[in-house]
């Protein structure tokens, strides 16, 4: 029986989180952001991202390894580098095989973004390569919808999350998973039990300081509810929001303080590679005694028994350096400590003890999310397989 | 590194430092000895992952803790044996997947599917440290069973009895009526404390109580077979409660019934069945009582039950009933549990074939001797088969050699024998005693008009010329298998949509085949293969001497292909014929395919009185050899079966035209150097079966048979003692010349 899990990839100062949802014996997989760093010879400090995410991909009927659903929280390159280069772009019918020995590039059957493709460029608003490409994408997708008026094959689906603030999105509505939606279905299939809430990103209107909101303000927030394999009912509640800035948690507080729940979680990962203007106003170079927020602690702080904060980050000294801040770790620290969880920063996660940390797995059941070690067995089985011994597999008979 | 006694032999000791490195084992405690027994029990410590909200605590909500201690009782002559895993006496009992164990003793979780041994000795004790820990995790996230898993059945450790019924229907009864209890009549054989086997008998008796009376129990003195009631009942709760069992008396079995809503249910029916067993008991007629009843109390789980696609759980008890001082049924009366199996049905025997996906097919048997009754058991344990048979022979005692069956001293007939075989299968069966030439004929005999494969495995040449040539109609396909020369060939040929490729074609096609095969010659032309046998006073028996060994081979064989023509082949209209060719040496079954598309029946003035047939691969060659040199005649010689009781030619091959043969624009004149040689050749290899039956030749234009052409079939036909044929390839066909 297939497992439903979370794979918190350890990339440095970037995001990239894989979602397996089982149901039916089969996976369903959402990645929400990607950092995909080059891996040379000397790079074995680094987790080969690209080869971790490959493991757990299976191939479709084309021969293609697949995703179901890629989403980007905000177009900055520590969330979507490597989409250019390894994941498949325009329409399906033109993948190209890859050479002999070559990984095949990923396909991406749908796409979940936030507006913010839409906006034109400006100094506020500069991107990437691989940004641009995921705009491209996207925007290709969206007007197959527009002219097309129905959702398209697998590898043309895409879905806005959140309204555009100038109606650019008024005439695809149907596409677009609006603030306070729930969302159940991945590419087009109901996932037992999944809930997941769309929190941000929040409407230009909903920040009082009258500042065009910023990439990191228009991160698209999701609170996701998720069911164990083979139930129907989520009990395990993530919390994933890109970027988002202090000024989003403390509207998000405003907005959900009467009703909590919607922002509790067994996961959070710390925002912004768990930067201190997360939490705060006030710059730690520039201000004395710089305070935070409690609104937006108070957002944050909504962890269950056993909760885990993960902070996608290199690891975090006690220094002046931001992101990873350590004064935000320590506030962090503080959250967990309340309810017995554990801060995980994923820089330092090396449970095998190698020169490489390792990615973060959790097991999510019917009982919360539980450590998933099993990877790391597999691992381990690999090894003494290739030394000769173990993992080998004697034929049965039938008498 | 843990301490280990110096007698505790290797294979164990490198077992225990496997286990002391396997990454989730925190310690193991030492120092490890041998026991009396020769045994090592290894205390390992084991750190579970439990799931995060429990971490604080220690210990998940399914009572695991974050350190287990796993206890690795290695037999001494592991590692021949596995070793036996078990947990602390007070782990939590009622988790599902935990191992038959008595109450108090170390807990034996149930950690893999495979049996333990060959786990081992297929993967390694690696493999079993894996499925442990993982076993753990799962328990900790009570994750041991789930809905696309499916519920795991209540665990019972000690069982006494097996009682069959059709469980499905049982359940259609719960699914009929939300609430509600039914009677059923139970026959069992066994005493109270001995092993009780038995089966509930459907159709229900019906849900009034007052159908329980004293005549419902009793013993055939004969048999020794128990007559009682059986009583299931059942409500509209969904109890997503897992248990273990642990019901002893009534008092227990009320109790649990009390849990899934149906105690007053319970205890109101056996108000009723007291005094009809009372009632049994008081009479003097009856020298031996009975005193069991079963009770099924269907439950309804909150999804579907492990393997299964239904959630309701069957759990069943026999009470061994005493009375009271008040003559109502004690409290203290034994509960003892029993397990309810399936009676085979066709069903389960597809499940079991891997033929879940498939249909069932209706399939008439003509002739149940060695090879029918074979091929008919292996369709019928395949479930994919509702079969009718049909024979009208006995088996006598010399069949015994080969016969599917093993016969009683009282001769039986062979069909009717073979039909309450099969039924006890749950297959469904119909035997015809009669004479298969009467199928369908006047004052015979009917098979199934949905019958939708006939198999001639009669081996009889006057049922093959039945089926081939009579006006007889039949529903289906027909197949026709045989074995020649002491089963060294089998074949078995199909023939094509709406019989435009006849087993009759097949077959003459082998007939040609084995002109340039020596090994199929050899057999289907041995005339030794078939002998007179004394077995009896009076006539001998015609049979061909052969072990059954060899026979099954080709029976399972014809079978396999059979199953495969009924799951996958069917729409392939052709004709065709399997052959299998044994090579004695290695005993090796090798079997080849020939399609055969329709054959080409020429009109009835070709040979006045006779029906030419030309198979679709001469028709083919004709082709080809007319459109190789398209600007010149060109023709030969035709080969072929001439049946004289039939009145059929079918032409089954060509004869190169000899070298001296004129091919020119407008004529064909065929040779004769080699032709008689050759066609002498021909009749010798095939005992006659095959001779010139007559010529071929190709017009470069459009044009009919022309008066040269008729003219040399009246010389042909005034040399040749047997009816001879000319076709001409003209136009892109094939055309005969009539005289």
């Amino acid at each position: 029986m297939k497992n439903t899990t979370i794979h918190f990839f350890p990339v440095g100062n970037g995001d990239m989180t894989l979602i397996k949802l089982a149901t039916g014996n089969k996976h369903y997989t959402v990645l929400v952001d990607m950092y995909i760093r080059k891996c040379g010879k000397d790079d074995d400090d680094k987790l080969d991202a690209l080869q971790a995410l490959h493991a757990e991909l299976v191939n479709d009927s084309e021969g293609r390894p697949y995703i179901d659903v890629v989403l980007l929280t905000h177009p900055d390159e520590d969330h979507i580098l490597g989409f250019e280069e390894f994941f498949h772009v325009g329409s399906p019918s033109e993948y190209k095989k890859p050479a002999k020995g070559e990984k095949g590039k990923i396909f991406v059957r749908e796409i979940w973004s936030s507006p913010i493709v839409f906006r034109r460029k400006s100094k506020d608003h500069s991107l990437c390569s691989d940004a641009l490409a995921f705009q491209k994408e996207a925007k290709r997708r969206v007007n197959l919808y527009k002219s097309t008026k129905k959702v398209g094959q697998e590898g043309d689906r895409v879905r806005l999350i959140g309204k555009d603030s100038d109606g650019k999105t008024d005439d695809i509505m149907s596409i677009v998973y609006e603030l306070g939606n729930t969302i159940s279905r991945i590419n087009e299939m109901a996932i037992p039990g999944l809930q997941v809430t769309v929190l941000g990103p929040l409407a230009d209107d909903d920040f009082s300081d009258g500042q065009v909101p910023d990439k990191n303000r228009s991160s698209v927030v999701l609170h996701w509810a998720i069911a164990a394999s083979g139930s129907d009912t989520a009990n395990n509640y993530v919390l994933l929001g890109g970027d988002a800035d202090v000024a989003v948690w403390e509207i998000l507080w405003s907005k959900h303080k009467k009703q909590a729940a919607n922002l509790q979680y067994d996961i959070l990962l710390a925002p912004h590679h768990c930067s201190w203007h997360t939490l705060s106003h006030d710059s730690r170079s520039e201000c004395d005694a710089p305070k935070v927020s409690d609104d937006a602690k108070s957002a944050l702080s909504q962890a269950l028994d056993g909760a885990v904060i993960v902070s996608s980050s290199d690891p975090i000294k006690d220094d002046d350096k931001d992101p990873p801040c350590y004064a935000a770790k320590e506030e962090y620290q503080s959250i967990v400590n309340g309810v017995s969880g554990e801060f995980v920063c994923l820089g330092e996660h090396k449970p095998s003890k190698g020169k490489a940390p390792e990615v973060l797995v959790y097991k999510l059941t019917s009982s919360g999310p539980q450590a998933d070690s099993s990877s790391r067995l597999q691992e381990q089985s690999k090894a003494t397989a290739a030394s000769g011994v173990g993992l080998t597999r004697k034929p049965i008979q039938h008498g | 590194m843990v301490e280990i006694d110096s007698s505790v032999p290797v294979s164990i000791r490198r077992a225990i430092e496997e286990i002391a490195r396997f990454p989730t084992c925190c310690k193991v405690v030492g120092p490890v000895t041998v026991d009396r027994d020769g045994c090592v029990s290894v205390e390992a410590h084991w750190s579970v992952a439990i799931p995060n909200r429990s971490r604080a605590k220690g210990v998940s909500e399914t009572g695991v803790k974050n350190v287990e201690v796993v206890y690795w009782d290695f037999p001494s002559d592991y590692p021949s044996r596995p070793p036996t895993v078990f947990l602390r006496e007070d782990f939590n009992p009622h988790l599902p997947h935990i191992n038959p164990h008595p109450t108090g003793s170390r807990v034996p979780p149930c950690i893999s599917a495979m049996p333990l041994d060959d786990l081992l000795h297929s993967q390694g004790l690696g493999a079993l440290l894996e499925a442990t820990d993982e076993w753990l995790k799962r328990a900790a996230s009570n994750d041991l069973h789930n809905p696309s898993q499916g519920w795991e059945r209540v665990r019972r450790d000690s069982v006494n009895g097996l009682v069959l019924t059709e469980t499905e229907k049982l359940r259609s009864e719960v699914d009929r009526v939300p609430r509600g209890g039914l009677y059923f009549r139970f026959r069992f054989i066994g005493s109270d404390s001995a092993f009780l086997a038995g089966s509930v008998q459907l159709p229900a008796l019906g849900l009034s109580n007052s159908t329980v009376t004293a005549s419902k129990f009793g013993v055939d003195n004969e048999t020794g077979v128990c007559s009682s009631i059986a009583l299931m009942i059942w409500n509209d709760v969904v109890c997503n409660q897992y248990r273990s069992e642990t019901v002893q008396d009534l008092k227990g079995l009320r109790t649990l019934a009390r849990e899934l809503g149906s105690a007053e249910a319970l205890m109101s029916r056996l108000h009723y069945i007291a005094p009809a067993i009372l009632a049994h008991h008081r009479d003097k007629r009856h020298s031996r009582k009975v005193s069991v009843i079963a009770v099924v109390l269907a439950v309804r789980r909150p999804y579907r039950l492990v393997g299964t696609d239904t959630p309701i759980e069957l759990i069943p008890y026999q009470i061994q009933v005493s009375f009271n001082d008040r003559g109502e049924i004690s409290e203290e009366s034994k509960v003892v549990p029993f397990q309810l199996s399936d009676l085979c049905s066709s069903k389960m025997l597809r499940k079991v074939s891997g033929y879940e996906q498939c249909p069932p097919k209706r399939v008439a048997m003509l002739g149940c001797g060695s090879l029918g009754s074979k091929v008919a058991l292996h369709l019928a344990k395949s479930g994919l088969t509702a079969l009718e048979l049909v024979d009208d022979d006995y088996l006598s005692p010399h069949n015994n050699a080969r016969h599917g069956l093993i016969g009683t001293p009282f001769a039986g007939r062979k069909a009717m024998m073979l039909k309450n075989e099969i039924e006890l299968l749950g297959v469904s069966c119909k035997a015809f005693c009669r004479d298969i030439r009467e199928l369908n004929q006047p004052g015979g005999f009917q098979i199934d008009s949905s019958t939708d494969f006939v198999i001639d495995c009669s081996a009889s040449l006057s049922v093959r010329h039945f089926l081939s040539n009579t006006s007889v109609s039949f529903p289906g396909r027909l197949m026709h298998a045989g074995l020649f020369g002491r089963s060294m060939v089998g074949i078995l040929a199909i023939e094509g949509k709406e019989r435009k490729v006849r087993a009759d074609d097949l077959i003459v096609h082998l007939y040609q085949k084995s002109l340039t095969r020596s090994e199929l010659r050899k057999a289907v032309f041995d005339d030794h293969a078939f002998d007179s046998h004394y077995f009896s006073e009076g006539c001998g028996s015609y049979t061909m001497q052969m072990p059954d060994s060899l026979l099954s081979q080709f029976a399972s064989g014809i079978a396999s292909h059979i199953e495969r023509e009924m799951t996958q082949g069917a729409k392939d209209e052709r004709g065709r014929i399997l052959i299998g060719v044994l090579d004695q040496p290695t005993s090796s079954l090798g079997w080849e395919r020939v399609y055969l598309s329709d054959t080409t029946v020429l009109p009835p003035e070709t040979v006045p009185g006779w029906q030419v047939r030309v198979l679709s691969d001469v028709v083919q060659k004709i082709e080809n050899e007319s459109m190789r040199c398209p600007k010149v005649e060109n023709g030969g010689g035709l080969v072929g079966h001439v049946c004289r009781l039939s009145n059929t030619i079918y032409v089954t091959g060509l004869i190169d035209a000899p070298s001296d043969s004129v091919r020119s624009r407008d004529k064909f004149i065929l040779g004769v150097d080699g032709l008689s040689d050759y066609v002498t050749d021909v009749a010798r290899k095939t005992q006659g079966q095959l001779s010139f039956v007559g010529t071929w030749h190709s017009h470069t234009e459009p044009t009919p048979p022309s008066l040269l052409d008729t003219g040399s079939l009246e010389t042909l036909r005034q040399s040749s003692k047997v009816p001879v044929v000319m076709l001409v390839f003209s136009g892109g066909r094939i055309q005969s010349v009539v005289v």
